[in-house]
């Protein structure tokens, strides 16, 4: 390229036009999630005069809602939702093709305006397919069906709409009603994704065995300690530890302030090395404030400098602690063989 | 590569050219479907998916816990 050629790229780029559509070109490589937003957002405007748009705007908002806290529940933990969202608009003159395998799902989607009930059908239909799609049938079936509730929610609160839709409309066996009311606790506090499904998702190394109820138990073990835990009373001691065939997992909460007060961070580190002599695998070291953060760094650190467990996560994140909300700290450590 | 778990759908304006494709439209008129999952009667109002069993061409209605239902039952 000759400096001339150059020179009239960039006075193409710094013309107006040219400007425009360099700056966009920026945003587009640096934010695409603002250009996709703004794609469904001039969707949504051309909706009312072209169909085309329209059905544009219905599958693009649903993929761009579901994909993107998708994205970020799979940092919480990784895996737990393998497949993104995608909306295939069926071509008329081929329905009979689609109509050739078994088990095919053809959805009607209604008018833009009513998008709040398309996005609330499609969560409905995506949540049970894809969370922890291997490992789901090892769940006792009423905590899985709590556990599906309770992230189509979350999927929908962005879309007051649509949560309120779901909220009136999804009815809700008794039984699961009560996992619903437990989970969203859990889920509350952040261990929902993070703990719970994080520990379901390796049930999935079971597949394609036939469920047992030794696994139901230990998922519902493991649901009923952790939720313990969320509403324990300061003083209260529970033991959210578990050590069965399938999971073999332990919270460590730090610290209980009278633990800190009389043993400093000792009482923890002694929990943890004998835990994993006795066969834990994974510790969720959880804290809640600041001063209980620092001391569950403390905590990670030293253990992984005095036993053979890794860091294998660590996020601070805001959660809701007895009715507040507040900065928790979550730590991960696994054996390392 | 991230898998993708397919949603098919078609826009409501499109319903009847798919009712009479699949020669369902007179028997929706009639009243005559049901959803399979609730027993809910079938209208054009509220027709929610269309699910191929087997041979058959199955019809629920747009209740979010009929349609989620209708894969796995």
């Amino acid at each position: 390229m000759s400096p001339a050629d150059i020179f009239q790229v960039l006075q193409l780029i710094f013309s107006g036009t040219g400007l425009f559509a360099f700056a966009f070109f920026l945003v587009w490589v640096f934010y695409p999630e603002k250009v996709e937003k703004w794609v469904i957002l001039f969707s949504k405007l051309v909706a009312y005069f072209s169909e085309k748009h329209e059905r544009r705007y219905i599958s693009k908002h649903i993929e761009y809602n579901v994909n993107s806290l998708r994205e970020k529940l799979c940092k919480e933990s990784s895996g737990i939702l393998p497949y993104k969202i995608e909306v295939e608009w069926i071509n008329l003159d081929e329905i009979e093709s689609y109509l050739q395998g078994d088990n095919v799902l053809i959805v009607k989607m209604k008018n833009h305006r009513n998008q709040s009930k398309n996005l609330a059908i499609a969560v409905k239909e995506y949540v049970p397919n894809a969370l922890i799609p291997t490992a789901r049938m090892y769940v006792e079936p009423s905590l899985m069906k709590a556990i599906d509730y309770v992230v189509s929610k979350e999927f929908l609160k962005r879309d007051t709409s649509a949560f309120t839709y779901f909220s009136e409309v999804v009815k809700v066996e008794p039984k699961v009603k009560e996992f619903v009311e437990k989970v969203d606790k859990i889920n509350e506090q952040g261990f929902l994704t993070r703990v719970l499904l994080s520990e379901y998702k390796k049930l999935g190394l079971l597949y394609p065995r036939e469920p047992t109820q030794e696994a139901y138990n230990e998922t519902l073990d493991l649901e009923s300690k952790v939720h313990a835990l969320v509403i324990k009373k300061p003083e209260e001691k529970v033991s959210p530890k578990i050590c069965g065939r399938f999971i073999k997992a332990t919270l460590v909460p730090v610290a209980k302030e009278e633990t800190v007060e009389k043993g400093g961070i000792e009482p923890h580190l002694t929990f943890i090395k004998n835990a994993n002599n006795e066969g834990i695998k994974t510790f969720y070291v959880v804290a809640a404030g600041k001063t209980n953060i620092l001391l569950a760094k403390t905590v990670v650190n030293r253990i992984e400098r005095e036993t053979n467990l890794k860091r294998v996560y660590e996020e601070e994140y805001t959660g809701i602690f007895r009715e507040n909300k507040t900065k928790m700290y979550l730590g991960v450590l696994e054996g390392t063989t | 590569m991230i898998e993708e778990h397919k949603i098919l759908a078609f826009h409501e304006r499109e319903l009847e050219t798919i009712l009479s494709k699949l020669k369902l439209l007179e028997k929706i008129q009639k009243g005559e479907k049901k959803c399979i999952i609730c027993g809910k009667t079938i209208t054009k109002e509220n027709f929610g998916a269309l699910l191929k069993k087997g041979d058959n061409i199955l019809i629920i209605c747009d209740d979010p816990s009929c349609i989620e239902k209708a894969r796995s039952d």
